[in-house]
């Protein structure tokens, strides 16, 4: 009886190694894209994020079993439950702000919320992706992605312990289709699947591996890997975006005379790049996105170019200011990498005396 | 002697490692303030970067239950104050707190100085560590909490305590651009944690109702003046027939912006009202043209 008991836990525990050989510091990613995603996207879809579920088990074993080493295993911000509660809202905020980085056209979060807010949604509604469709017309936005955060578990098996965190992210048109959908699971695992244990004792790096600040990471790492899924297009598709990249070669401004500029001036800013896109220019951080227009084409060499031009007129005058000139370039439908250029020089702005 | 030579810095490696791991460091004093506006961050970090660093602490912020001046918001009053011309050289010392504070209408300023990145990787030996100093100060000057924090991914064939195949995959990772903005994410989520919750109630209070906007055109051939009435401390854009999003400046109590005139077709203002997060915080009003 003994023995077999004995046997039965070396069979048990060499299927514990296996299943956890491959758990050392894992992400594995499962997604599914509908045909028309990426065309839509090429069109510059524009997305709203509503707030995210939470269906991750309870972590019951783990407080029961470790609660004597509460130290390692506490949570920064209060405690599990607080934590927990607040899970969904720090991932959703943590996709957005990646998103925001990257191609989509993003709603902000508190702009969707309050017009759902307002049409007498409450946050259970927002969450229920059978009123996708209803959703998107209220915000007027192409697309509703929705986010369950499936794991955020830790696990400890004495020799080695495994903290998971994994979030699924569904895309669906305003049509109710689902556009694109993405698993996604960070995992680190400590102590024997590490590799040989060193000078570190095979005991305390499963415990090390518990803490806290691995869990929080992962929730990171998870927000930002979703943001990549949901941004990359593909294989060959980064590198189709890149070579497709908008590029601007000069921005100059015209001055319409010497010296700070006064009320009333007009400030004429020229670029030249891409044509048939959206460009902006910036004075410094005090006026962000002035449009420019596109007012000519030169095809004539061996990859047309635009002539861009936009102003502004100086509203007020005061105490001069000498602000640096920038220009971004964008493709129209928003999608893709853009370019920002800066000018050489400063623009001497005379804002509003404070 | 010469063995001695040989192993010596290996210990002395490990001491340096050791020290150079994680740190952070707070004080709190007194009550926490309700409205805050980030001043932009300096240091060596790339200023994209920076930025980045500035909007994840922003929302952590809100989070933990502050009035966070839309970013947008703070720079342009600092813009027009003089105080802010190229971000990427910004001094926040050269910022009189008092005067700041006024100027955006908030309680208090964050103050971020030397966000500053570090990188060696010797593959017995890597470190690449981003440091970073924030500080809360009230309109008064009193401090309400400073921060002082580091964030290393550190380790070595000699220094990750015989986790072989972690290190194999980490080298592969040191210094990449998302190493960098995993650290700084980590960094920032780290240095959020000290500062005092305050309650939602507590945050409630402030969320006032977005105010009627009123916006006016006059033209002025060739050009036309759109008026607007908003805050100060507002973000408000114009769209035109042909032309959309463009900012518009503060001028007097309001904002205006002068345009050639449009050809025919609606136009409208927007605003933001500069605590994002807060209900009702976008108005929208059509122009009307005298």
């Amino acid at each position: 009886m003994t023995m077999a008991l004995v046997g039965g836990r070396r069979r048990t525990f060499a299927a514990l190694l296996l299943g956890l050989a491959t758990a050392c510091t894992t992400s594995t990613t499962h997604t599914v894209a509908a045909p028309e995603f990426a065309p839509l996207r090429a069109a510059g879809l524009r997305v709203a994020v509503l707030p995210f579920t939470v269906s991750a088990p309870e972590d019951g074993f783990l407080s029961a079993a470790l609660a004597p080493v509460a130290q390692v295993l506490a949570l920064e911000a209060g405690g599990p439950d607080l934590m927990r509660a607040r899970l969904g809202d720090r991932l959703r905020g943590d996709l957005v702000k990646w998103l925001q980085r990257g191609d989509l056209r993003l709603v902000d979060p508190w702009h969707s919320d309050t017009a759902l807010g307002h049409a007498g949604w409450s946050p259970q509604a927002m969450q229920d992706r059978t009123r996708a469709a209803e959703a998107a017309r209220l915000l007027q936005v192409d697309a509703i992605l929705y986010g369950d955060v499936t794991r955020w578990n830790r696990d400890w098996y004495v020799v080695q312990s495994t903290v998971a965190v994994a979030v699924a992210i569904e895309l669906r048109h305003q049509d109710g289709r689902v556009l694109f959908t993405a698993d996604r699971l960070e995992r680190i695992g400590s102590g024997v699947t590490g590799g040989p244990t060193g000078y570190v004792s095979a005991l305390t790096e499963p415990i090390a591996g518990l803490k806290a600040s691995h869990l929080e990471g992962l929730t990171r790492a998870v927000a930002r890997g979703l943001a990549m899924d949901l941004g990359a297009d593909g294989s060959d598709g980064d590198a189709r975006r890149h070579a497709l990249a908008p590029h601007l070669s000069v921005v100059a401004p015209a001055f319409p005379h010497a010296g700070a500029l006064r009320a009333g001036d007009r400030l004429e800013v020229t670029a030249i790049g891409t044509p048939d896109c959206e460009v902006r220019f910036d004075l410094g951080r005090l006026l962000v996105g002035v449009p420019m227009a596109q007012v000519a084409v030169d095809a004539s060499g061996r990859s047309a170019r635009a002539t861009y031009r936009g102003y502004y007129v100086v509203p007020a005058a005061g105490r001069a200011l000498d602000l640096p000139l920038s220009c971004t370039i964008r493709p129209h439908t928003g999608v893709g990498n853009g370019e920002r250029l800066v000018w050489l020089g400063t623009v001497p702005w005379a804002p509003q005396a404070p | 002697m010469s063995a001695r030579r040989t192993v010596g810095p290996l210990p002395l490696a490990a001491l340096f490692a050791a020290a150079a791991c994680n740190s952070l460091s707070h004080q709190v004093a007194g009550p926490a303030p309700a409205r805050v506006a980030l001043l932009p961050f300096a240091g060596t970090l790339a200023p994209a970067d920076r930025d980045l660093a500035r909007e994840l602490l922003a929302f952590r912020l809100r989070e933990r239950g502050y009035l966070v001046q839309d970013t947008a918001a703070t720079d342009r009053l600092l813009s027009e104050s003089g105080w802010l011309t190229d971000a990427a050289t910004f001094a926040p010392a050269a910022v009189p707190t008092a005067t700041a504070c006024t100027r955006l209408q908030v309680d208090a300023c964050i103050v971020g100085t030397s966000f500053d990145r570090l990188q060696s990787n010797l593959v017995l030996w890597r470190r690449h560590a981003l440091d970073a100093s924030l500080a809360l100060q009230r309109a008064d000057g009193s401090p309400f909490w400073r921060a002082n924090g580091r964030r290393t991914a550190h380790g070595g064939l000699v220094l990750q305590s015989g986790q072989l195949l972690r290190e194999l995959q980490q080298q592969l990772d040191h210094g990449s651009p998302m190493q960098t903005l995993a650290l700084l994410d980590d960094l920032i989520d780290a240095i959020a944690a000290t500062v005092p919750s305050r309650s939602a109630a507590a945050a409630a209070d402030a969320t006032a109702a977005t105010p009627p906007l009123l916006a006016t055109a006059v033209p002025m051939p060739p050009h036309t003046t759109v008026s607007v009435d908003a805050p100060p401390t507002a973000t408000v854009w114009l769209d035109l027939p042909g032309e959309r999003a463009v900012p518009m400046a503060s001028v007097g109590g309001g904002f205006a912006v002068t345009r050639d005139t449009p050809g025919a077709g609606p136009a409208s203002v927007h605003a933001r009202l500069p605590f994002a997060g807060a209900a009702a915080a976008l108005a929208t009003a059509p122009v009307v043209r005298r």
